[in-house]
């Protein structure tokens, strides 16, 4: 037999800070084996643990072969259905309760980013085209931070990460990359072969702060504090950057006089960490230049989580280290998705919108009309949002719940069809980083497995059974393929940027996207301004303080629930993502709550305990594992951890900020606040 | 030839130990190369340390002394392969082995075990899990005229290497300071 | 299925090997009736046949097992499954030479009961393992020739239907083995206990097992106390008294087999 062998290219598309490119080896119409591409600048043809697992997700027993239909929703009695029924049954539900209601506002669509490419938000194009309809909006994940930079620098660029490997101090601030972004170490050890410290800030000694030379722990949430106590240090030694204050800021002498207003001892005890130990870190603030300060998402996920960016910002900027080559302050990196124009998501339609981070709460208090339909695309609703108690409520009265996934899941459970998808071998698509600067592509290595439909072959499909049900009931197109969506997409702006003539030759290499190799070099910032901004009008007429201030913390309530619950991302899974897979799992520590010794003792735990975890929205069950990594106060438990839905404890409490950047204000995730028993006795 | 571990760098990502199985789509159990978290107490502080480990190709392997089939080899170049077409699972190199390296195969009925990527070496590819590793914490190394100093043969958690004599060699972790919260 | 046809194998050949022994000394040092020696023989003979047979069962490829022959140069395995086999052939052979007086059978009784004795050790040397530690020492080899020293007397005192003078010293013989059995087994647990790592836990294991009680019940303290009782009240045991004691003690050391699996622990990275 002839042997037909060829390498494609790849980029994984989990939202995840490294999004690394991959080469896929296909013999006779199936993968053998996957690589990292070398041709990737930044990931440098390594994978992480997870990508190197994909295979077996593409060819795993337990994906979903057909669409299904529940019959009764969690009873787990699932019926193969053909995609025809299954359209029909979608698109006579869509048109039955537009013709009911007058609108098809009853249709909702609850979309997040478990698919990142670009093209894996067809199905919101596609509910764009329906008529007005109910979205959400907002992001559960990094909204805060996102605002909060944008009021100090005006947008949310960063340097090109490799610029890492020239910083003479590099502080990992509530980031754990040695987790969630292990390409980035190559740089950071480059950088500590050259002679630069690597401090990692962290409540929770993690596995980065473990290779770290330095780590400080803080108490959880009060960065904001470390970050003005720093500023105050500096600024009394008068060892700010003169110069760039003058020239490039806007309020420092207003900021200035704030900090002098301070109290040192307050804000060292509000951060948990002795005056001494500020100190000596202010002191190497000062004689290492440049400062890299990473910002973690995990910081900003508090009550107060916007503003202990911003002190964070203005740090960077008092200390001179903006726009410097292996300095600065770096969050995120917004401008390769906003490279594209999103064409196919165009609505003429005036949508009505929720709070992504209050899903639960305002879906049922929607009335005229309520949702009567659920579309679930590229999440796992039921696992990863808050509030669950009310949200299982509120799908009482919908009468049909749809989810596009690979695998069954907990939102499958409360769904009536599932849709299966395709990975992203199957599929045509690119995928921008926003962490690195680099754009890949995803090239149809094999066609679709089974019956499973890319998002944009389903919301294709739905608009044809649309039309031929009625005539005009769907704008989205009924033809076409991804080829054509992406070359709607790519214009000459965009090719010009990424030095390719056409998207398709990206089959060759990713591509690096020539924008600034390090953020803010000039020094112009994008604020009204001009100017760094200590001092953001901005953020006043959003509401917020002008200068980076910060709020009482939120507390527990006196005497209850009084040990906070930190649920960062686990080095095995993003979000609920790869824990199905039997590779993953048996490699993955057995989902368990870590607690202090000290704490263990006092509430007679032992590692091995089983335990009780709650508070007023739920308990959860499951091992403790005692820790020293972990503060006295803390209790750390890891999210990922298969149907143990950690998230059933979360209050769904927003952020301070977030709705400049993405509509909505974030979730305030770990400020959440639990008892914890031996469940033993 | 055999492995060295810097630990130093190893951040335990396990990338090597899924790189190991994606090239041989090994079962999902068997793992050939295993990431340990090292227990916190092996440490004075609670430290987050990790041993990346497969077969040690020891000098005095026990699995091929014990192996009634003589499954095992010892390569000139001191690779231990286990031959899986002689092997019958008997799963006596497993009790054997001080480091829990032959892995049984419910499916195959017979043992496996990490032969070094053989196969690759010869071919003069790297292994596949060095090549996976993000931050070239592993490698293999040839002893044959080795000269380079400051490797230790056993690190905490690695039990004794004196029974079996592993070619495994490791970098010691640099512990850093840790400043913690007053309260 | 476990460790189970290893449990079944090793208790149950090291039956064999004890009842060879005991048979082949007898004839060498006493008479026997003709009929009963070969039928205890064809029995014996078996049981070292079902064992192997057992044994397989433990094995991917029972029907590869042919080649487990082939390592004897360093593995125990190997040698334990030779000396096994030849066992089988010997007894056979020794089967056939049952007819009136042969000073060759007697010769050839010799020579069994030493490959028993081997094979029984190579069975123990299997576990001497420095992977291991409790059982990288003598302990398998001791405990498994106890096995073999307990049981085999017994079973063939039964199957002979002896009732002469030979009945009542095997009758203490076992008695006396039983003893030393316990004196080594309180000896071999204390050591573990007072060990460390993986010794340590291995004994805590034993002791913390639901299993050790019983099994010092079954195996030791109810037999030697029946022992104690009858030679305090000057009773010799009858056949049913020693059918009972056999069986307790099969139980016990089918227990105790168990415990030897899975209560030991191996060296392992100390992860998480
Ligand atoms: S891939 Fe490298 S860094 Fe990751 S666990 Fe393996 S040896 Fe350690
Ligand atoms: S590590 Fe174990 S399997 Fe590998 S050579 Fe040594 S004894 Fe054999
Ligand atoms: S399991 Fe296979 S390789 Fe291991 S000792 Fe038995 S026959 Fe040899
Ligand atoms: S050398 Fe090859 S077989 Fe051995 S652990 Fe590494 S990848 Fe696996």
């Amino acid at each position: 037999m002839l042997k037909k062998e060829r390498i494609t290219r790849h980029v994984c598309p989990r939202n995840c800070y490294d999004t690394c490119a991959i080469l896929a080896q296909v013999r006779n119409g199936r993968i053998v084996n996957i690589t990292g591409d070398p041709a990737h600048g930044y990931t440098r043809g390594k994978l992480c643990a997870k990508g190197y697992s994909y295979l077996r997700r593409v060819y795993s027993p337990d994906r979903i072969k057909q669409p299904l239909r529940q019959c009764g929703r969690g009873s787990g009695h699932w019926v193969p259905v053909s995609w025809d029924y299954a359209l029909e049954m979608i698109c006579q539900k869509i048109l039955d309760l537009k013709h009911r209601y007058g609108s098809t506002l009853p249709v909702c669509l609850n979309k997040y980013s478990g698919n990142f490419g670009l093209l894996n938000n067809a199905i919101e194009g596609l509910f764009n085209q329906l008529g007005p309809t109910t979205q959400v909006l907002g992001s559960p994940c990094w909204s805060a931070g996102l605002d909060a930079q944008t009021f100090d620098f005006g947008n949310n660029y960063n340097s090109n990460p490799e610029n890492l490997r020239k910083a003479g101090l590099i502080l990992l601030w509530g980031v754990n990359p040695v987790w969630t972004a292990v390409h980035s170490l190559p740089y950071i050890y480059e950088a500590q072969k050259e002679g630069a410290k690597v401090i990692t800030i962290d409540p929770i000694f993690s596995e980065t702060a473990k290779k770290s030379d330095l780590y400080f722990q803080v108490r959880p949430g009060q960065d904001g504090y470390l970050a003005l106590a720093l500023a105050k240090i500096i600024v009394e030694a008068e060892k700010e950057d003169k110069q760039f204050l003058q020239n490039y800021s806007l309020g420092w002498d207003e900021f200035r006089e704030y900090l002098k207003s301070l109290n040192l001892n307050k804000l060292s005890r509000e951060c948990g960490l002795n005056q001494q130990a500020i100190k000596f870190l202010a002191g190497l603030l000062i004689n290492h230049s440049p400062v890299f300060i990473w910002v973690g998402f995990g910081m900003q996920r508090y009550a107060n989580g916007g503003q202990n960016v911003r002190a964070i910002d203005a740090l960077g900027a008092l200390t001179g280290n903006l726009g410097k080559a292996g300095g600065g302050v770096h969050y995120a990196n917004l401008r390769i998705w906003n490279m594209f124009k999103f064409n196919f998501h165009k609505t003429g339609y005036k949508n009505r919108y929720l709070n992504i981070n209050r899903f639960a709460e305002e879906l049922n208090q929607l009335q005229e009309p309520p949702v009567k339909m659920l579309w679930i695309a590229n999440r796992n609703l039921f696992l990863q949002d808050a509030n669950l108690r009310l949200l299982y409520q509120a799908i009482k009265e919908i009468e049909l719940i749809i989810t596009i996934e690979e695998f069954m899941t907990e939102s499958t459970k409360y769904s009536d069809l599932v849709l299966p998808t395709t990975t992203f071998f199957e599929e045509t698509d690119v995928v921008p980083g926003y962490w690195h600067h680099w754009l890949a592509l995803n090239e149809q290595a094999v066609p679709p497995l089974h019956e499973a439909r890319s998002d944009l072959d389903i919301a294709l499909m739905v608009s044809c059974k649309m039309n031929s049900l009625e005539q005009g009931s769907c704008t989205f197109p009924q033809s076409g393929d991804a080829s054509s969506f992406l070359d709607r997409e790519f214009d000459d702006q965009a090719y010009s940027l990424l030095g390719i003539r056409h998207w398709s030759d990206l089959k060759d290499s990713p591509a690096k996207v020539n924008i600034p190799d390090v953020c803010w070099e000039d020094r112009i910032f994008e604020t009204p301004s001009g100017k760094f901004e200590f001092y953001s009008q901005r953020a006043e007429q959003a509401g917020h303080p002008l200068m980076p201030a910060l709020k009482e913390q939120r507390k527990p309530a006196a005497g209850k629930y009084d040990l906070r619950l930190l649920s960062p991302h686990s080095q095995h899974s993003i979000n609920s993502q790869f824990q199905n897979l039997d590779w993953i799992k048996a490699i993955k520590p057995e989902p368990a709550v870590l607690i202090h010794p000290d704490t263990a003792l006092l509430k007679s735990i032992v590692s091995g305990s089983m335990v009780r975890i709650l508070n007023d929205y739920g308990e959860i069950v499951l091992k403790a594992a005692v820790s020293g990594a972990v503060p006295r106060d803390v209790l750390v438990c890891y999210q990922g951890i298969g149907d143990l839905n950690i998230n059933r404890l979360l209050s769904g409490e927003n952020t301070d900020m977030g709705s400049i950047v993405t509509g909505n204000h974030g979730l305030a995730i770990l400020d959440t606040f639990v008892d914890i028993e031996n469940q033993t006795d | 030839m055999g492995f060295l571990v810097d630990a130093e760098r190893c951040i335990g990502c396990h990338a090597c130990e899924m790189a190991c199985k994606n090239e041989y789509q090994s079962e999902p159990n068997v793992r050939w190369r295993k990431v340990y978290p090292i227990n916190e107490t092996e440490y004075s502080l609670p430290e987050r340390n990790h041993l990346s480990l497969a077969c040690n190709h020891c000098e005095k392997p026990e699995c091929l002394r014990v192996c009634p089939v003589r499954a095992y080899t010892k390569r000139e170049d001191g690779i231990v392969i286990h031959d899986q077409g002689r092997c019958i699972g008997c799963k006596m190199c497993a009790m054997a082995c001080p480091y829990e390296v032959p892995q049984y195969n419910v499916r195959l009925k017979k043992m496996e075990k990490c032969n070094l990527c053989d196969g690759r070496l010869d071919q003069g590819l790297k292994t596949a899990c060095e090549a996976a590793c993000p931050v070239e914490a592993l490698s293999v190394i040839d002893f044959n005229g080795f000269t380079k100093y400051g490797f230790v043969i056993a690190l905490p958690g690695f039990p004794d290497p004196s029974i079996t004599k592993p070619t495994t060699r490791f970098i010691k972790p640099r512990i850093g300071a840790q400043v913690r919260r007053d309260q | 299925m476990g460790e189970y046809p290893l449990i079944l194998f090793t208790v149950l050949s090291q039956l064999s090997a004890g009842a060879a022994i005991t048979l082949s000394l007898l004839d060498y040092f006493t008479k026997i009736d003709n009929s009963a020696g070969k039928k205890s023989t064809l029995v014996v003979l078996v049981m070292i046949a079902l064992s192997l047979g057992i044994s397989l069962l433990h094995l991917g490829h029972p029907f590869n097992a042919y080649r487990a022959l082939t390592n004897i140069g360093s593995s125990w395995l190997s040698r334990e499954a030779i000396l096994f086999f030849l066992l089988g052939i010997l007894l056979l052979v020794y089967y056939f030479q049952w007819k009136e007086e042969n000073s060759f059978r007697k010769s050839l009784g010799l020579i069994i009961s030493v490959v028993s004795v081997l094979a029984v050790v190579s069975s123990g040397m299997v576990y001497v393992l420095p992977a291991v530690p409790a059982w990288n020492n003598f302990s398998p080899i001791l405990f498994f020739l106890f096995t073999g020293a307990a049981l085999g007397p017994m079973f063939i005192l039964l199957m002979l239907k002896l009732t002469n003078g030979a009945f009542s010293r095997l009758v203490q013989f076992t008695a006396v083995i039983l003893a030393a059995s316990l004196m080594c087994f309180i000896v071999y647990v204390s050591v573990l206990l007072s060990g460390s790592g993986a010794s340590a836990s291995t004994g805590s294991q034993i002791v913390g097992s639901g299993i050790f009680w019983p099994r010092l019940l079954v195996n030791w303290i109810l037999p030697l106390g029946i022992f104690a009782w009858l030679t305090f009240k000057r009773i010799s045991p009858d056949r049913k008294v020693v059918c009972s004691l056999f069986v307790m003690v099969f139980i016990g050391e089918l227990l105790g087999r168990y415990l030897f699996y899975y209560a030991s622990v191996a060296l392992k990275v100390a992860g998480l």
